[in-house]
């Protein structure tokens, strides 16, 4: 019931519609002669969308927020307006096939990319340049179960679907008003000197940027002299696994890559699907909070139970920290010691300043406290492995391995629980 | 009947509650707005929390979510602030921006009348996070995201001078100061959303439009800079996070750079003749604004030239009344002075090297004779009148002092020339010659033309600095400096060497990249050898039409090796 009132929450709170004054359009014509009726919408829900309508009176508004609406003109004459339709594209669950990343540095060897002087280190950096003279740093995606079956070319008529989620960064300013020139080459995982010539590409950061590659392919760039056609699956694709190359080409410039910026996008999933995923993943861990509260309640009095169990759930949502702070990752020491160091306002990173003997005693607790702790933390579940929001939030189909993953974890656990409590609960029985 | 009595009791305390409540709900009903958009002024509490800025929640619009938020924490809102501080880094680290923003709000809804927090988030948004998008559009959002967070702090926080002040500075010098600065300003002028939001908050943009009718990021920042100096003015709250002298400088810096950036956009003459006009009445307002320093004392920037010619008088008064006094004063000082020290001011000061220059500073300071000292050995007669003009002297050495140091952080007197110098014609000419002549060399055609234009450019340039020295040295000449290197790389194009002699070398060699490119033309021309680069007498360069000069600039690959460097090491 939750589960559906949210989602109630979620369509309701991201249905809106805007409105266009057919007057406010103003007539311009595109570079390619082609004249459309230009304005923007109303701003609705902290935003607005600009808008072409063609002659045909249809039209669709441009991506903002992760969503566009369809807009049409109706009616003639004095009584004609513009009708916008509800918002689309915002609801969606993508099923990427994700590949395996190797990034080859400036010399061709294989690397971990440059880092620019990032904090977080998830992307390395590849350095643009003219390929194989003024750079050899690439980085290569190699796909599995690319086959026709899976991509039809009826169904994708355009080509392969396949999307960067790239980062740039720019060591000198360069043309700002585009953003920076890469290519994009297949390849034969098989036999390497098999590939297409390079598509180039201009970056856009912070968007899925998709990429329909033709199925019929050039073996050079444009389709030089003496080169014939290549077929995607007869010639670049081996045993269903297919290389996807990606360069920057402007030298001094930089894109940043990860193994889940490049991906296929075959059919989405349905977001409802994707929902009741998300949703299921919270039951999950409801009854695995459940069960280790019936197990608790089984040898111990409500309250007690009550105090075990939302220990347990600590322990299994914070493993991590635990174990940091066990490992003197964490500075600060262990409960008694971080307790006193609050208390009397000490540092972190200075001795305590207290008669050592007492120190060493303190120590000596804190270790045993701290390996109880860490005991646990191996022992209990990892409520983490259930946090599967974001790939909702995030658009993303979660992934069947992942749910199996959940549900093996939880039928283990509550399965392990329900044996203890069982037996306690005997125990209990045979002392009365 | 004692059972009615207690009834008849209850009853009477409960119409007493109902009675009362007519009264609270007089005293304590809020402001609201009816769907009609008609304003209630509410209770008696709630107009006095509007007369006295003391509401933080907006008219008819109370903010649940914050009031919810501080009331379930139980008193531990600075902890919570932590963690959701803590938070915000870790998404700014693994960028992710739309939590970012959202964890951001969440901090702000805890403590809304943190005003660092605004201050800091509002920066983070509009300069860490912008910078992190290639794209200048997404880079302009996160920076209009960092100003209407800043907006909504002065929602939170009414009539607070140092947010108003920030939401004009983002405005002036994020739009106009970055890389960018050509698209922001481009999209500013478009964005009437944002637009929009400024006339919400009273700010009318209507009243910073720029020569072409579209509002301009550096006026309309003007309108921000003058609505925090009314809020200090008229609320009373204190400047925050700047001194004084840099708050109140704002507006005008603003309308100054307004009126700049319409030359750089290409508009000369009468709306920039009449920005600049403005500016100089802003600059003379911002010079008569009575300023608190930390000296204790307030001061005018522009009283100082009134106060030199008082102490002038002060101090020619007293060398009649003591006639020499000075003069031996100040020799006893230079005997006594340490040899090195006296070497050094006796030497002629065209002669001194660096470190002379500073022992001759250091000796004059130790040598000036000050009233009092004078006074001591004036005739008995008249140590009366000295003595009565002492303090008055001393006071006025010691604001004179002030105002000068005050007067070189604002750059009043570039400031000052410039709007002079720029609200005549011989400046505008000089603009409109340097645009034209960029645009053509851009255009890569009418490279004899575009020659043209520079030289005229040059020539009017000259006589502006003749007429005005001061404009020489100052950073804003780098914009020049740039178009000099355009007319250098035409030059090249037409195979003709840049002229030794050029007329603007006076203002290259105040600037670094100047003395660069002089120092290239040297090199250049000594490689050159037995042809240096053409020199006219009247120190005017050479027409356009004028006979081909000998080339001096041999073929690059004879060069000696150094001189084939783009920027040859040039201070050893």
């Amino acid at each position: 019931a939750m589960g559906l009132i949210s989602y109630g929450f979620v369509v309701r709170g991201l249905s809106h519609r805007h409105e266009i004054k057919l007057s406010e359009l103003v007539e311009v014509t595109l570079p390619d002669k082609t004249k459309v009726r230009r304005g923007h919408t109303s701003v609705d829900s902290h935003h607005r969308h600009s808008i072409d309508i063609g002659l045909d009176g249809k039209g669709r508004t441009s991506v903002e927020m992760g969503h566009w609406h369809d807009v049409q003109i109706v009616g003639e004459g004095a009584g004609a307006k513009v009708v916008v339709g509800p918002p689309q594209g915002n609801l969606i669950a993508r099923a990427p096939i994700f590949g395996k990343l190797q990034i080859l540095g400036k010399d061709g060897n294989a690397s971990e990319g440059i880092n620019v002087g990032n904090e977080w280190t998830y992307r390395g950096y590849i350095e643009g340049g003219t390929p194989g003279t003024q750079t050899k740093a690439a980085a290569i995606w190699t796909f599995e179960g690319v086959t026709r079956e899976k991509f039809p070319e009826k169904k994708y008529p355009d080509g392969l679907p396949l999307e960067l989620t790239l980062r740039v960064f720019r060591s000198y300013k360069g043309d700002i008003e585009r953003g920076v020139l890469g290519e994009i080459v297949l390849r034969n995982p098989d036999n390497p000197a098999k590939r297409s010539g390079p598509i180039l590409f201009e970056s856009k950061e912070f968007v899925a940027d998709r990429h329909e590659i033709p199925w019929k392919l050039n073996s050079q760039a444009g389709g030089a002299a003496g080169t014939g056609q290549i077929d995607l699956f007869d010639d670049l694709v081996s045993n269903g696994k297919l290389q996807v190359e990606v360069r920057c080409v402007e030298p001094a410039q930089y894109f940043g890559v990860a193994t889940a910026d490049c991906y296929l996008r075959p059919n989405d999933d349905t977001f409802e699907v994707n929902f009741f995923k998300g949703y299921l993943s919270i039951w999950l861990q409801m009854v695995l909070v459940t069960s280790f509260g019936v197990a608790f309640s089984t040898f111990l009095s409500g309250p007690v139970a009550m105090m075990a169990t939302i220990s347990a759930v600590v322990l299994g949502f914070f493993g991590d920290e635990i174990r940091n702070v066990a490992s003197r990752k964490i500075e600060g020491g262990g409960p008694l010691e971080s307790l006193i160091r609050l208390v009397t306002q000490q540092n972190v990173q200075v001795d305590l300043e207290m008669n050592s003997v007492l120190v060493a005693i303190l120590k000596g607790i804190d270790f045993v406290l701290l390996w109880i702790m860490q005991a646990g933390t191996h022992v209990l579940p990892d409520y983490n492995q259930f946090n599967t929001s974001a790939f909702v939030a995030d658009g993303y189909s979660i992934m069947g391995s992942v749910i199996a993953q959940q549900l093996t974890m939880a039928a283990v656990y509550t399965l392990a629980v329900a044996v203890v409590g069982y037996f306690f609960l005997k125990t209990r029985e045979i002392a009365a | 009947m004692n059972q009615n009595a207690a009834f008849v009791r209850k009853v009477g305390y409960i119409v007493a509650i109902g009675l009362l409540l007519l009264p609270l709900s007089a005293l304590s009903q809020p402001a609201t707005v009816n769907r009609r958009g008609e304003i209630s002024p509410g209770g008696k509490l709630a107009q006095m929390r509007t007369q006295f800025n003391l509401s933080q929640a907006e008219l008819g619009a109370i903010d649940p979510a914050s009031e919810t938020m501080k009331l379930a924490t139980l008193g531990l809102r600075g902890v919570a602030t932590n963690f959701l501080w803590i938070a915000a880094n870790h998404y700014k680290m693994v960028e992710d921006w739309d939590k970012l923003e959202l964890t951001v709000k969440q901090i702000i809804r805890l403590q809304p009348n943190f005003l660092e927090v605004w201050d800091f988030q509002a920066h983070n948004l509009s300069y860490n996070v912008s910078v992190e998008f290639d794209d200048y559009r997404m880079r302009y959002q996160w920076v209009k995201k960092g100003i209407e967070f800043l907006i909504q702090g002065t929602h939170y926080n009414r009539q607070e001078p140092g947010l108003l002040n920030q939401v004009g500075w983002f405005t002036s010098q994020k739009m106009g100061r970055s890389d960018e600065k050509k698209q922001f300003r481009r999209i500013f002028k478009e964005d009437d959303l944002l637009h929009k939001s400024y006339r919400d908050d009273g700010v009318e943009v209507d009243q910073g439009l720029g020569p072409d009718g579209k509002p301009d990021n550096w006026l309309v920042a003007r309108l921000w800079f003058n609505k925090a100096t009314d809020a200090v003015t008229f609320s009373g709250k204190p400047i925050r996070g700047k001194t004084p002298l840099l708050f109140y400088s704002g507006g005008a810096m603003s309308q100054m750079n307004g009126a700049a950036n319409m030359q750089t956009d290409g508009y000369f003459y009468e709306p920039a003749q009449a920005a600049w006009e403005r500016g100089a009445a802003d600059w003379l307002a911002f010079g008569t604004r009575e300023l608190p320093t930390t000296a204790g004392f307030n001061i005018r920037l522009n009283d100082l030239e009134q106060l030199q010619a008082r102490i002038k008088a002060g101090n020619d008064r007293i060398d009649e009344l003591a006639p020499g006094a000075r003069k031996l004063a100040r020799e006893a000082k230079i005997e006594s002075l340490k040899p090195e020290l006296k070497a050094a001011l006796e030497k002629p000061q065209n002669l001194r090297n660096r470190d002379e220059i500073d022992l001759a500073n250091q000796a004059e300071g130790l040598i000036f004779v000050t009233p009092r000292e004078v006074g001591a050995k004036a005739p008995p007669e008249a140590k009366a009148e000295i003595r009565a003009m002492i303090e008055q002297l001393e006071n006025d050495a010691l604001v004179v002092m002030k105002i000068a140091s005050d007067r070189k952080i604002v750059n009043f007197e570039y400031w000052r020339t410039r709007c002079e110098a720029e609200r005549g014609k011989l400046a505008q000419d000089a603009h409109k010659a340097v645009y034209d002549a960029d645009r053509l060399f851009a255009e890569g055609e009418k490279f004899g033309e575009a020659r043209k234009r520079y030289e005229e450019a040059w020539n009017h340039w000259a006589a502006v600095y003749k007429q005005f020295p001061v404009l020489m040295d100052n950073a804003e000449s780098q914009d020049l400096i740039d178009s000099i290197k355009q007319y250098r790389s035409l030059l090249n194009q037409l195979d003709e060497p840049f002229p030794v002699d050029f007329v603007l070398n006076d203002m290259l060699e105040l600037h670094h990249e100047g003395r660069d490119l002089k120092a290239q033309v040297r090199l250049l021309s000594e490689a050159a050898g037995d042809k240096p680069a053409p020199k006219r007498s009247d120190g005017q360069n050479p027409p356009a039409n004028a006979p081909e000069p000998t080339p001096a600039e041999p073929p690059k690959e004879n060069l000696p090796e150094g001189s084939k460097s783009e920027t040859p090491e040039t201070d050893k």
